[in-house]
C-alpha cells in the first residue's frame, strides 16, 4: 500500500515550509531511512527521510514551492502501484493517508451520522481536531515531541503511543536534524542577467533571510520602540571575569565569560519589573512569571535567538553552560525549533565589536530588549575633585512606549546599570 | 432419589379411592371455667387489654395518616401504614401460649403481631432477664427513652419499651427497633421472637420455613409461625414452603433424633381481601382457605378453620398446633378468620367492599364481644376495663409525644445506612457444639481419592497430566465445602439432587456419606423456596449452602434474591446477619434457558456479595472466603470449569482463603491488557497467545474473579502500564457487569489510555443449541478483532469478526 509523505510540522508555530529541493527522482528506489528532500523554514533547514521503503512514485510538489504543513508531498509505494487512492485528488490540509476498515452495514436511512462518518469526516475542522489518546499526548509532553506533525495509525487515524514512539525512536525525521550552511543565494535560483550590465546577481530575499526581513520591519512597523542609552560601572565584572579566568580549573568556573555575567544580572533584574517580562498581543498584555531569556546569536546563515528557559532560577554555572550550548546549536545547526521560540526578554551582545551604543530591535511580542555595548574607558570626576578613569560597559535598552513610559524605562535602565556595577555582591545574595 | 424407598409399579398402579380426612371448622366451644384455670383471670384480662392496645395504637396511626393530628399532637407521617383494625384478636390470642424462643414472622400489615408476640413474651420472662434484654439491645437506648414515661415497676416499663421502640421504628427515628431502617412493614424485635416482617405478600413463607429447619436440624426448642394472608396463597414461593415443609424425608429418611418434620405453622390471617381482590368468590377458588391443607399431604397439615374474632379460641388452636410441631408432625395450617376495618392503607377508599359488610363485622367486634364476655363471666368489671382503656391510651400518648415531639430521636445518616449493607463479619463457626458427621472424614472414599490427584495441571516434567487424573475445579470446591462442615455444626446444604445425586455437577459427590440427611438433602424443585428457606436459616443464626442448578434458574428465585437475602442485614440494621452462599451454575451446550451468565442482574441489587472463580484454586479459596463470612454470596460456578485442572497456582491442601474482591494477573503483559470474569480468562489466553506470536502484542490477561466488592487497584495498575484494556466475559454485551468496570477505568485511568476501554460480551441473543454457540459466545477472535478494531490496529490483520463502531450502533439501534 503506498505510503504517503506529508510536510513535516517543525516546531508548533510553523504552518508551512519550503521546498529547497528534492534529492531522489520519480522512479527511484528508496529505503525508509534515506533523505528525500530539504524543507526549510523561518528558522532552520530540515532533511526529510523517505518514510517507507520503496519507490518514489511520484513528487507532487516542486521544488520552490511553499506548502502548507501535513500536506503530500510525495507517494512512495511498490512500482507500478495506483497511488492515486493514497491520495485523494485534493491536497487539503488534513488528508489523511487511507486505512482499509471492515465495512459496517451503514444504514442508508440513518439521518444520523455514525461514529465512524463523524470520525472521518476530513477538512480543516477535523485536522484541527486531531484525535489523539491521552496516553500519547502525555508520552509527547514527557519527550517534547511535537504531536502536530504526526500521522495517526489508531482507529480511525487517531494518533496512539506507538506513533509518537515511533517519532522519537525515528529521532529527528520530521524534526530538524541538520541546518545545511548556505552562505550565499542559491545560484539556481539566478534568472538571466544580460552580460555586460555587469557582475551582479539578483536573488530573491528567501528564507531565513526573507523571515528576518519581515520580521524586522513588523517590530518596527507595528510598536512604539525607543531606546535609552547609558552605562554601567564595569570594574567589578571585569575584575570578577579575570578572577573566574584564572580560578582553579576543576572547580569549573574558568570559561564564564563577561556575557554570562551580564545574562545573570538581566536575569536577576527582569523579574523585579512585571511588565518588562511580558508580550504584548492584540492589545493584551501577558506577564510572565519565569524569564526565558533569549540570546541573539549571529550565525553565517543569520541572525538566530535561542532561548534560555527558567533563566531567572538557574545558577550562574548553569547559564553559562545553557548559553553556550544553545550558542554552539545554533552554529552547528542543531538547534530544535522549539528552542528558539518563546523567549520573554532578550540579550544582545555587540560589546566584543566595539559598538558603544546601538538601538536594538524589539524581538515581538516582547517588550524589551537589552543592547550590551563594549567597556569603554571614561572620564570621572573622582572623590578628591580630580579627574580619573573608569572602565564602564554601554548599555541600550529598547523598550516598547505603548507599555513602558521613559521614566520606568529609565528606572530599568539604571537597575541594569546597578546590578552590573555591583554583580560581586549580587552573586553572594 | 434414595435407594432406599422403593417406587414400586404395583402399588402405585392399584386402583382405589383417595380418602381426604375431614377439616375441621371453627369447633371451638368457649368453656370460661377451663379458660379461666388456664390463664387465670388476669391472664384473661390481659389479653384484652393487649387488643385494646393494638387497636388504640393502630387508631392512632390512622388518625396521624387521615388528620394528622391525634389527641391533641400533630405530626405528619411519611411512609406506609398499613393497619389491622379489627384483627386484634387473632393477634393476641395466637401468641397467649407461645414462649418468647417461638418465633413469628409477619406480613405487612403486622404492628398488631409484633405488640401482641413482644407483650406476650415480656410477661414469660423473670424480671432481670426481661430488664437484661432491654438493657443490651441497642446499648440502652430504648430503654432509656422508655424509663420517661411513668411506670411501676418492670413489666410496667417493658410495656412503654414495646410501644416506643415500635412506632419509633415506623416513624423511622435512630431509636427504633430496627434504627428506622426497617420501618412499618419490616419492624421486628427478635429478643422477643417477634422476627422480621414482610413487605412481599407471603415473604415470609419460606424465611419462616427456614428459620424452622434452623430449630430442627440444630435441635433449638419452639416452633416458628408465619403469619401470612389468604390472599397470599395467589404466590407460588409460598406453596413452594408449604412442599418444602411438607417433605416426607423429614420422616422417611432423616435421623430419628432429629425430631421430625420442621416446627413450622401456616397462620393465614384470613380477612378475605387481597388489598381489593376478595379471595373467596373472586381471586382464589378454594372457598374455605383450609382446605388447601388437604391438597399437601396425608394429614392435611393438621388443618383448621378457627374464628379468629375469638381470642382464646386463636390461642387454643395454637397450642393444640404447637404441640403437634414439637412432636415432629408438622407443618400445620391455620385458616384464623378475621377481618380488617380498617382499609388496605390509608389511601384504601373501600371501593371493593359494602358499607354493609364492614357495619356486620363492626358489629361482631372483638374487643367488645371478649370483653362483654369477660364481664359476664365476672373475669372483670366494665369499670375495670374502660380505666384499663384510658391507662393504655395515656400511656400511649405519653410514647407518642416522646416519639414526635422536639426531643424526639434523630435519624440515621447516610454513613449509617452504608455501614449496615453488609456485615463483613469472619465466623469459623456459629455455635459450638460438635459438628454432627457421618464418617470419620479420612475414610470419606473421595478425600481417599483426592490424595492421589495432581493440584497442578502439568507435571514435573511439564507435560499436561491427563484428565483422570487431575484435581478439577469441583474438588477445590468440594475440599472447602467438606472443611467448613467439619467445623461449623450449624452448616447445611440443600437443593435439588443434592443428596446421592451428588449435584449435577458433581460437586456434592462423596458428601452424601460424610454428612448426616439433615445437614445436606435434597429440596424439591422450589428454586423460590430453596432460596427463602436459606434466608430464613441464615437469619436464624446458622450457615446455609444452598444450591440453584442453573444460573437461569435465579429467575425462579428472584424475590428471596434480589427482596430477601440482600436486604435483610439492612433493614434489620444490622442486627441480623445473613451467612448465606448461593451456588449458581453458568451453563453451557444446554440452550436458551440453560446457559446464561446472569452476573449483571445480581452485581445491581445492592446487599448481595457476587464471586466468579476460573480456576481450581481460586474456587476453593474464594468459597472458603464466602463460607466463612456472615454475607449473602452468589456464588457462580462455570460448567465449562467444572473438570478443568489448575494451571497457575498449585492447588494447596490446607486452608487458604482468596483475598476479597482482589483480580489476580494470569498472564504478565505490557502492551494490553484483557481482562476476565468466568470461563472466558481461557479464550482471552488464547487470544493472547494469538496477539503475542503473530503481532508482537505483550498481552496481560486478568481474571476479575470478584464482582462485587471489587479493588480496581490491580486493574489500574496494569491499565497505567499497558494503556489499553479489553474486557470480555459470556455475560451478554448489553447490561454486562463489565461495563461498570470500562466505566470506572476510563475515568481512573483516561490520562493513560491510548484508546478507550472495550467490552466483549455475548450476542443480545438467545443463547443457540451447542452446535451454533462459537456465534454466540465471545471466541479468541472476537477479541483480537476488537483489539484491532477498536484499540490498536495490528499489521496485516484479517477481520473474521464485525467489530466496527457502526455494528455497535446497529445492534444498540435495533435492540440485538
Amino acid at each position: 500500500m503506498a505510503h504517503v509523505l506529508v510536510m513535516p510540522q517543525q516546531g508548533n508555530t510553523v504552518e508551512s515550509c519550503l521546498i529547497v529541493g528534492w534529492r531522489a527522482a520519480e522512479g527511484q528506489p528508496v529505503k525508509a531511512g534515506d533523505v528525500v528532500c530539504e524543507v526549510e523554514t523561518d528558522k532552520a533547514t530540515f532533511e526529510v527521510s523517505a518514510g517507507a521503503d520503496g519507490v518514489l512514485l511520484k513528487i507532487l510538489r516542486q521544488a520552490g514551492d511553499d506548502v502548507p504543513v501535513m500536506a503530500p508531498i510525495a507517494v512512495i509505494g511498490a512500482r507500478g502501484e495506483d497511488w492515486t487512492s493514497a491520495v485523494p485528488g485534493s491536497d487539503l490540509p488534513g488528508t489523511r493517508p487511507a486505512v482499509v476498515r471492515e465495512g459496517g452495514a451503514a444504514s442508508a436511512a440513518s439521518a444520523m451520522p455514525s461514529p465512524e462518518e463523524v470520525r472521518s469526516r476530513g477538512g480543516p475542522s477535523a485536522r484541527a481536531m486531531r484525535p489523539l489518546s491521552p496516553r500519547a499526548r502525555r508520552l509527547a509532553a514527557e519527550k517534547g515531541i511535537s504531536v502536530a506533525e504526526l500521522v495517526g495509525t489508531g482507529p480511525g487515524g487517531r494518533v496512539i503511543e506507538r506513533d509518537v514512539a515511533a517519532a522519537r525512536a525515528a529521532g529527528a525525521a520530521p524534526v530538524a536534524r541538520r541546518v545545511l550552511a548556505v552562505d550565499s543565494p542559491t545560484p539556481a535560483a539566478a534568472r538571466g542577467v544580460p552580460a555586460g550590465e555587469g557582475d551582479r546577481a539578483e536573488v530573491p530575499v528567501r528564507g531565513i533571510r526573507k523571515l528576518i526581513a519581515e520580521r524586522m520591519r513588523a517590530s518596527l512597523a507595528t510598536t512604539a520602540q525607543l531606546t535609552f542609552n547609558g552605562s554601567a560601572p564595569a570594574g567589578r565584572i571585569v575584575a570578577l571575569r579575570a578572577r573566574l579566568k584564572g580560578s582553579e580549573p576543576s572547580l569549573g568556573l574558568s570559561s564564564i565569560t563577561i556575557g554570562d555575567l551580564v545574562l545573570y544580572a538581566v536575569c536577576r533584574v527582569v523579574p523585579r519589573f512585571p511588565t518588562l517580562n511580558a508580550h504584548l498581543v492584540d492589545g493584551v498584555l501577558r506577564t510572565f512569571e519565569r524569564v526565558h531569556l533569549g540570546l541573539a546569536v549571529d550565525t553565517p546563515r543569520g541572525l538566530m535567538v535561542p532561548v534560555i528557559r527558567n533563566a531567572d532560577q538557574l545558577s550562574l554555572v548553569q547559564l553559562s553552560t545553557e548559553a553556550k550550548r544553545l550558542a554552539s546549536a545554533c552554529l552547528g545547526g542543531t538547534v530544535h525549533p522549539d528552542e528558539l521560540a518563546g523567549a520573554t526578554f532578550t540579550v544582545s551582545n555587540l560589546g566584543s565589536f566595539g559598538v558603544e551604543s546601538f538601538t536594538p530591535v524589539l524581538n515581538t511580542p516582547q517588550v524589551g530588549i537589552l543592547g550590551v555595548c563594549a567597556i569603554t574607558p571614561r572620564v570621572a570626576v573622582g572623590t578628591d575633585g580630580a579627574p580619573t578613569v573608569e572602565q564602564r560597559m554601554g548599555l541600550s535598552l529598547t523598550v516598547d512606549h505603548q507599555i513602558i513610559d521613559g521614566v520606568p524605562a529609565s528606572r530599568i535602565l539604571k537597575a541594569f546599570a546597578d546590578t552590573i556595577a555591583d554583580l560581586d555582591l549580587l552573586l553572594v545574595k | 432419589m434414595p435407594k432406599q424407598l422403593i417406587v414400586n409399579p404395583d402399588e402405585v398402579r392399584r386402583p382405589g379411592v383417595l380418602e381426604i380426612p375431614g377439616i375441621p371448622l371453627n369447633q371451638y366451644r368457649p368453656d370460661f371455667r377451663a379458660e379461666v384455670a388456664r390463664f387465670g383471670a388476669e391472664g384473661l384480662k390481659r389479653i384484652w387489654i393487649d387488643m385494646v392496645t393494638i387497636r388504640e395504637f393502630e387508631s392512632m396511626l390512622d388518625a396521624f395518616k387521615t388528620r394528622g393530628v391525634w389527641e391533641g399532637i400533630s405530626y405528619s407521617h411519611k411512609g406506609p401504614a398499613h393497619l389491622s383494625i379489627g384483627q386484634e384478636a387473632a393477634a393476641v390470642g395466637q401468641c397467649a401460649n407461645l414462649d418468647p424462643h417461638d418465633l413469628v414472622f409477619g406480613s405487612h400489615r403486622s404492628h398488631g403481631e409484633i405488640l401482641a408476640k413482644c407483650l406476650a413474651a415480656a410477661r414469660k420472662l423473670d424480671e432481670k432477664a426481661l430488664q437484661g434484654v432491654m438493657e443490651a439491645y441497642l446499648d440502652g437506648e430504648i430503654l432509656r427513652a422508655a424509663e420517661r414515661v411513668a411506670h411501676s415497676g418492670m413489666s410496667d416499663l417493658a410495656v412503654s419499651f414495646i410501644l416506643y421502640g415500635t412506632l419509633a421504628e415506623i416513624f423511622a427515628r435512630r431509636d427504633g427497633f430496627n434504627r428506622g431502617l426497617g420501618g412499618s412493614m419490616h419492624a421486628f424485635f427478635s429478643p422477643f421472637g417477634s422476627m422480621p416482617n414482610n413487605a412481599i405478600v407471603g415473604g415470609s413463607a419460606d424465611i419462616a420455613t427456614g428459620a424452622a429447619l434452623f430449630k430442627r436440624i440444630n435441635r433449638q426448642p419452639g416452633i416458628v409461625v408465619a403469619n401470612i394472608g389468604d390472599a397470599s396463597l395467589g404466590c407460588g414461593p409460598v406453596w413452594e414452603a408449604i412442599s418444602l415443609a411438607a417433605m416426607d424425608q423429614y420422616r422417611t429418611l432423616w435421623p430419628k433424633d432429629v425430631g421430625g418434620a420442621p416446627p413450622i405453622l401456616f397462620t393465614f390471617f384470613n380477612n378475605f381481601y387481597g388489598m381489593g381482590g376478595q379471595t373467596q368468590g373472586e381471586t382464589m377458588g378454594y372457598q374455605v382457605l383450609a382446605r388447601v391443607g388437604a391438597g399437601v399431604n396425608p394429614e392435611a397439615m393438621h388443618a383448621e378453620r378457627v374464628d379468629g374474632y375469638n381470642p382464646l379460641a386463636v390461642a387454643d388452636a395454637v397450642d393444640r398446633k404447637k404441640r403437634v410441631l414439637v412432636e415432629g408432625r408438622g407443618p400445620a395450617l391455620l385458616d384464623v378468620v378475621t377481618y380488617r376495618v380498617s382499609g388496605h392503607s390509608p389511601s384504601d377508599a373501600s371501593s371493593y367492599r359494602s358499607r354493609e359488610e364492614v357495619d356486620l363485622w363492626q358489629s361482631a367486634d372483638s374487643i367488645q364481644r371478649y370483653g362483654a364476655y369477660l364481664v359476664e363471666n365476672r373475669a372483670a368489671l366494665q369499670s375495670e376495663l374502660d380505666a384499663a382503656r384510658a391507662a393504655v391510651r395515656a400511656r400511649l400518648a405519653a410514647v407518642v409525644r416522646l416519639v414526635t415531639g422536639d426531643a424526639a430521636s434523630s435519624r440515621v445518616d447516610g454513613a449509617f445506612i452504608e455501614s449496615v449493607m453488609l456485615s463483613n463479619g469472619i465466623l469459623e463457626k456459629l455455635d459450638d457444639r460438635a459438628p454432627e458427621l457421618s464418617q470419620d472424614l479420612a475414610q470419606n472414599s473421595r478425600v481417599k481419592a483426592l490424595t492421589g490427584k495432581a493440584r497442578f495441571a502439568l507435571d514435573a516434567g511439564g507435560k499436561p497430566v491427563p484428565k483422570s487424573k487431575l484435581f478439577q475445579l469441583r474438588d477445590g470446591l468440594f475440599e472447602a465445602l467438606l472443611h467448613r462442615f467439619s467445623i461449623d455444626p450449624t452448616m447445611a446444604a440443600w437443593g435439588e439432587e443434592n443428596r446421592d445425586w451428588g449435584g449435577a455437577f458433581a460437586v456434592y459427590r462423596g458428601l452424601t456419606e460424610a454428612l448426616p440427611y439433615h445437614r445436606l438433602f435434597n429440596s424439591p424443585i422450589s428454586e423460590g423456596a430453596i432460596v427463602g428457606s436459606g434466608v430464613g436459616y441464615a437469619l436464624s443464626g446458622g450457615r446455609a449452602v444452598v444450591e440453584l442448578m442453573y444460573c437461569d434458574f435465579m429467575g425462579r428465585a428472584g424475590d428471596e434474591l434480589f427482596n430477601q437475602a440482600s436486604k435483610w442485614q439492612a433493614m434489620s440494621a444490622g442486627l441480623l446477619r445473613m451467612p448465606l452462599v448461593v451456588r449458581v451454575s453458568v451453563g453451557s451446550k444446554y440452550g436458551a434457558q440453560h446457559s446464561q451468565d446472569w452476573t449483571a442482574l445480581v452485581a445491581h441489587i445492592p446487599g448481595l456479595k457476587a464471586y466468579f472463580p476460573a480456576t481450581p484454586h481460586d474456587a476453593k479459596g474464594m468459597l472458603n472466603l464466602a463460607l466463612r463470612g456472615t454475607d449473602p454470596v452468589v456464588f457462580f460456578e462455570s460448567q465449562l470449569l467444572y473438570d478443568m485442572g489448575e494451571r497457575f497456582e498449585p492447588v494447596p491442601e490446607g486452608y487458604y482463603e482468596t483475598l476479597e474482591g482482589e483480580p489476580v494477573v494470569r498472564k504478565p503483559g505490557k502492551d494490553l491488557t484483557i481482562a476476565t470474569l468466568g470461563a472466558t480468562l481461557y479464550r482471552a489466553l488464547d487470544a493472547a497467545a494469538v496477539l503475542e506470536e503473530r503481532y508482537g502484542v505483550s498481552t496481560e490477561v486478568i481474571d476479575l474473579r470478584f464482582i462485587t466488592p471489587l479493588r480496581y487497584g490491580v486493574l489500574l495498575e496494569s491499565v497505567r502500564k499497558t494503556g489499553r484494556l479489553v474486557l470480555a466475559s459470556d455475560a451478554c454485551e448489553r447490561g454486562s457487569f463489565l461495563h461498570t468496570v470500562a466505566s470506572h477505568v476510563g475515568h481512573f485511568a483516561f490520562d493513560w489510555l491510548d484508546a478507550p476501554v472495550a467490552v466483549v460480551g455475548s450476542r443480545n441473543w438467545i443463547t443457540p443449541a451447542a452446535e451454533m454457540e462459537e456465534l454466540f459466545f465471545p471466541q479468541k477472535e472476537w477479541i483480537v478483532d476488537t483489539v484491532h478494531e477498536r484499540v490498536l490496529p495490528l499489521p496485516n490483520h484479517v477481520l473474521s469478526t464485525v467489530q466496527t463502531d457502526a455494528e455497535l450502533e446497529r445492534r444498540a439501534r435495533l435492540g440485538v
